[in-house]
């Protein structure tokens, strides 16, 4: 696993006066890339996390605890950081599998984790074959199929399991066939629900 | 005929289970479209399974000095 340091060049030091100066206090925070699959070190300057907090709360939003300030400025650094998509903060759940989401911790110390629709997140993987996203899918199918309805049809649904289990020892284009036939399978358990 | 690849593939699976939920298909459909995409995605395996033997075989070929070949079924006149 690769994981690089990686400075951001924005600094309020006094007398520091630049990002890589000495006197540049900096906070690192370990961070996850989703899209790109990427670990990295993140170090921020002390004195510009201090500064943007004390900016957050001269504005009208209320927050129940002073902890969601230090946490929102550290998510709208983090973001600046990782592949742009429009990710959303809250995960989606619904019958309909294609408006699901799937959710990915970026940063677990702060905590931020961020959302992306399920149908975004395939073609995300498709393009990038990025492990953090598999296993977010992988995850996401379980829990749907997890409902009790599904159950009902026994052969199908272990079939489906099955597949699902199996789809780690794949690889390559392998892989995305496999991902095919896992839905074939789903819409036809919908089939048989709908019947 | 429409070319296939992956991502077209299961977005027209995503699509059949759409409207399936909001009963623009009907179930006899649906099971058509089904079987439909599992001959398409056999066919991509196929195609995988192909591209497979024939680097198998050239690997064998370099090897070995033969010249074993693949018998290009595809294209292959109709015999009487």
């Amino acid at each position: 696993m690769k994981s690089e340091v990686v400075t951001h060049s924005e600094c309020a030091c006094i007398y520091g006066h630049d990002v890589f100066s000495d006197k540049c206090l900096k906070r690192t925070y370990f961070i996850l890339d989703p899209i790109k699959d990427d670990y990295k070190y993140l170090s921020i300057c002390n004195e510009l996390i201090r500064l943007k907090i004390a900016k957050e709360k001269t504005k009208e939003t209320s927050y129940f605890t002073n902890r969601r300030y230090y946490e929102d400025v550290i998510e709208s650094v983090i973001l600046e950081h990782i592949t742009k998509f429009n990710y959303s903060n809250r995960f989606q759940y619904s019958n309909e599998l294609s408006s699901r989401s799937v959710t990915i911790v970026i940063c677990s110390r702060p905590f931020v984790c961020k959302s992306i629709n399920l149908l975004d997140a395939i073609k995300l993987y498709l393009d990038n074959k990025s492990h953090t996203l598999k296993d977010a899918l992988i995850r996401e199918i379980h829990l749907y199929l997890s409902d009790i309805q599904y159950k009902k049809y026994k052969t199908k649904y272990k079939k489906t399991i099955t597949l699902l289990k199996r789809f780690d020892n794949k690889w390559g284009d392998e892989k995305t066939l496999a991902l095919n036939e896992l839905f074939i399978n789903i819409l036809e358990l919908n089939i048989k629900l709908n019947q | 005929m429409t070319p296939v690849n992956n991502k077209s593939l299961l977005a027209f699976i995503f699509g059949q289970m759409e409207k399936l939920d909001a009963k623009e298909i009907d179930n006899e459909t649906a099971k058509s479209q089904a079987n439909l995409s599992k001959q398409a995605n056999n066919a991509l395996k196929y195609e995988l399974d192909r591209a497979n033997t024939i680097m198998k075989l050239k690997q064998h070929n370099k090897e070995n000095t033969d010249t074993l070949e693949l018998r290009n079924v595809e294209s292959k006149n109709f015999e009487s």
